[in-house]
């Protein structure tokens, strides 16, 4: 008796040693979870990656503090936090963006389109609304190593392009379908495109896009036009040269010869036959930004140094006393209007100004990620050839990608040095 | 019989008096032209224009000149200078000589020369691809004859394409070249001439192409993100993840792709050599778990079948997770703290 009583005893305190070791195991795994972070989950502040729609707020110096809309779940909520000049709107990195004509989800307060964008990592799509600086996910279709993304102005259409096993090259054609009333992100359809398309470029004032592939038995490159639905294919032009880099401006495409720091490099309108007429060149190291609506155009060369110059209609090109290159420039749109709210029609252009430029071979270091810039945004009147200084940023930027809303209101780039996404209201 | 001879002989003596003026004895009218020198003039070109006969020269002393409409005062010489307008752009002379009225047309031309190498660049990479030593570079020229809209077909144009001044292709229509690549520690001039079947229009164009020394460029893989392309590994930095894969990317070099089995790898860190992986060669995988300090990645890039391609690297990392081990991770044994295990041993 007495030792069935001992045993007992024993057993009892060692089944209660076991529950305390148990419960202290597991409260000991709670507290190491709590530490621990979920690479995958969003940062404080950052856009969400879960099903529900997340509000999203970016850091830095803001200007003023308003009340605003922050969508989560389907749920309004009231943020107190402050309207930024310079927005940080996603920590990136991003594979592309647009502003589009079209509103998603339905549930946002936005009334003139939004800033949509494909993060590069998942392959999802959101969309910004540059007003209240929130953000939401549209698409919940996880597409990893999202390389490059270019997204229609209709907000219907989208091509995700990425590197298979194989190392080749494929583009993702998707269709940005209506978002129910609950603003759940939707799948994305779509399907692939044949393999090996190198450039893509799409029509910001049509519906049309432009593919280039290498024929593959001839070795030349082919050019062929399409509506971005897919629909009424064109083979447009053939060429040797095999390194176009593809703009859709003033109602025509036009092709330039990759830019390479010190090598000529051309400009060329390409007609509906497929002729090529040159628009300028020979230029060392030539990069260009047609002017979308009006005859006009700014070029930068890169060759014993950078230098920026602006042509207007028939009159010669003169230079812009800012050194920077065309690709950190971004025309602001005919259709903005002026401060006394008539279309204005001044040819007003915003270029990203790197503090410096050291390199010999700018281009070649900035292109493969070699080298950074810091920029301040500059404001260019083209044809009195003024330029102003419009904002510094408080930290290092390296403006890439830059480009413009409708109203010439916000101006998106993404930071060269992580592929964030950023957002400038132009005017303070 | 000898008056007839006499009155012949007159006439013949009092030719040059009209000449120095203008020709124009009727049924004896000298064939005017506009003479352009150069003859074929390039865009923004200044071109002097003068009348020539076709029995005597110096025919502009009375003469009247306009350019595309416009009433222009002559030279000095009789003639006038016109600058020529853009490529494509007509200019039109028109010259009245006593009864006579001459018109030229010229529109300058121009030839451009593209050029772009065969060596490798990544997906998406935004320069022009250029040719390294030991490979062939690819040149296309584009002839800009004729007005707009009228333009002179390739298959009517010769062109002639040297290289360092020797010609290495010609040919009606021969738009395009392959040539050879400059040399390591030199440079190519490469040329062409265009001259239209019927010699109204001529031009050319050259391009100086420095030899290229093809390096490799580091990144970091990531597996979500993939390759970070827009964020090089510079010597010296620095890296956030205690386990990191890097890709070496092989920009220009004579390769299909960095996987390209033509390209030989051999990777080090801090001096011990890293056994070759021969599925991705250009990647390794460096765990700083159990390491500190800075790891020193080093590479050299060559080719069997390009010899011409050696590039030595290194790089000093810094991980800045490095020493922190993963929870449930194996602890690396040794005890020297600058082993940093890779992905292959």
């Amino acid at each position: 008796m007495t030792i069935m009583g001992t045993l007992t005893k024993i057993l009892r305190y060692a089944l209660i040693a076991m529950i305390v070791l148990l419960l202290g195991s597991l409260a000991g795994w709670y507290a190491y979870l709590q530490t621990q972070k979920n690479p995958l989950a969003p940062v404080e502040g950052e856009a969400s990656m879960s099903d529900g729609f997340q509000g999203n707020r970016g850091g830095g110096a803001g200007s003023a503090v308003v009340s605003d809309t922050v969508t989560g779940g389907g749920e309004e909520s009231i943020s107190t936090k402050p309207i930024e000049r310079l927005w940080r709107v996603d920590r990136g990195p991003v594979a592309g963006f647009s502003f589009v004509d079209r509103v998603l989800p339905l549930s946002s307060t936005s009334s003139t389109g939004s800033l949509f964008f494909v993060q590069r990592g998942t392959g999802y799509i959101l969309s910004a609304d540059t007003k209240t600086q929130v953000v939401s996910r549209i698409t919940n279709t996880l597409m990893p190593k999202i390389y490059e993304a270019h997204i229609g102005t209709s907000g219907e259409y989208v091509f995700l392009r990425s590197v298979d096993e194989t190392g080749a090259l494929t583009t993702f054609a998707g269709t940005l379908v209506a978002d129910d009333a609950t603003g759940t992100p939707q799948a994305l359809a779509g399907s692939y495109l044949s393999p090996n398309i190198r450039e893509v470029t799409l029509d910001s004032a049509s519906k049309n896009m432009l593919l280039l592939t290498i024929d593959p038995a001839t070795g030349n490159a082919i050019g062929t036009t399409q509506l971005q639905d897919g629909t009424k294919s064109k083979h447009l032009f053939s060429s040797f040269i095999r390194s176009w880099k593809p703009f859709y401006a003033q109602g025509q495409l036009i092709l330039l010869t990759k830019p390479s720091d010190n090598l000529p490099g051309y400009a060329y309108k390409v007609s509906m036959a497929g002729t090529l007429s040159l628009l300028v060149g020979p230029i060392p190291g030539l990069s260009i930004l047609p002017h979308p609506t009006e005859n006009a155009l700014l070029y930068s060369s890169s060759g014993g140094g950078v230098a920026l110059f602006a042509r207007a209609g028939s009159a010669a090109a003169v230079g812009i006393q800012l050194q920077t290159v065309a690709d950190k420039c971004v025309w602001r749109r005919s259709s903005a209007k002026a401060s006394d709210g008539q279309a204005e029609k001044l040819l007003i252009a915003y270029c990203a100004v790197p503090a410096a430029i050291s390199s010999s071979s700018f281009l070649s270091d900035w292109y493969r990620g070699a080298l950074h810039t810091e920029d301040a945004w500059w404001k260019i009147d083209v044809a009195s050839g003024d330029v102003e200084l419009v904002f510094t940023p408080p930290s290092p930027l390296d403006v890439q990608n830059p480009t413009i809303d409708e109203t010439g209101a916000y101006i998106a780039f993404t930071n060269g040095n992580d592929q964030s996404l950023w957002v400038l209201r132009v005017v303070q | 019989m000898t008056r007839a001879l006499l009155s012949t002989l007159l006439v013949l003596l009092a030719l040059p008096v009209f000449a120095s003026a203008q020709f124009s004895i009727p049924g004896f009218e000298d064939h005017l032209t506009i003479t352009a020198m150069p003859l074929v003039p390039g865009p923004n070109e200044f071109v002097h224009f003068f009348i020539e006969g076709s029995i005597f020269s110096s025919q502009n002393a009375d003469a009247s000149w306009s350019v595309n409409g416009k009433a222009v005062e002559q030279s000095g010489d009789g003639g006038i200078d016109v600058q020529m307008g853009a490529a494509g752009e007509e200019t039109v002379v028109v010259a009245t000589v006593g009864s006579q009225t001459l018109t030229r047309t010229i529109v300058p031309a121009t030839v451009d020369i593209l050029v772009e190498g065969e060596g490798y660049t990544p997906p998406f990479f935004k320069g022009r691809p250029l040719a390294p030593p030991g490979t062939t570079l690819r040149a296309q020229a584009i002839p800009h004859f004729g007005s707009i809209g009228a333009s002179v077909a390739n298959d009517k144009i010769m062109f002639t394409w040297r290289q360092n001044g020797a010609v290495v292709a010609s040919g009606k229509g021969r738009a395009t070249a392959t040539l050879s690549a400059p040399p390591l520690f030199g440079a190519d001039t490469i040329s062409v001439e265009a001259r239209s079947q019927d010699g109204a229009y001529a031009g050319s164009a050259s391009v100086r192409l420095p030899g290229i020394d093809p390096v490799a460029t580091l990144y970091v893989h990531h597996p979500l993100v993939g390759i970070k392309y827009y964020d090089a590994v510079l010597e010296g930095g620095s890296v956030e993840d205690v386990e990191t894969t890097f890709t070496a990317v092989p920009y220009f070099a004579d390769a299909r792709n960095p996987s390209d089995p033509g390209l030989i790898y051999e990777w080090s860190v801090n001096g011990r050599a890293v056994p070759k992986d021969t599925e991705s060669a250009g990647e390794i995988t460096i765990n700083a778990d159990s390491a500190s300090g800075v790891a020193q990645l080093s590479l050299t890039l060559s080719s069997s079948v390009n010899f011409f391609l050696h590039a030595e690297q290194s790089w000093n990392l810094r991980f800045l997770g490095a020493g922190s081990a993963f929870p449930g991770g194996a602890q690396q044994s040794s005890s020297d703290s600058s082993i940093f295990r890779t992905g292959v041993q």
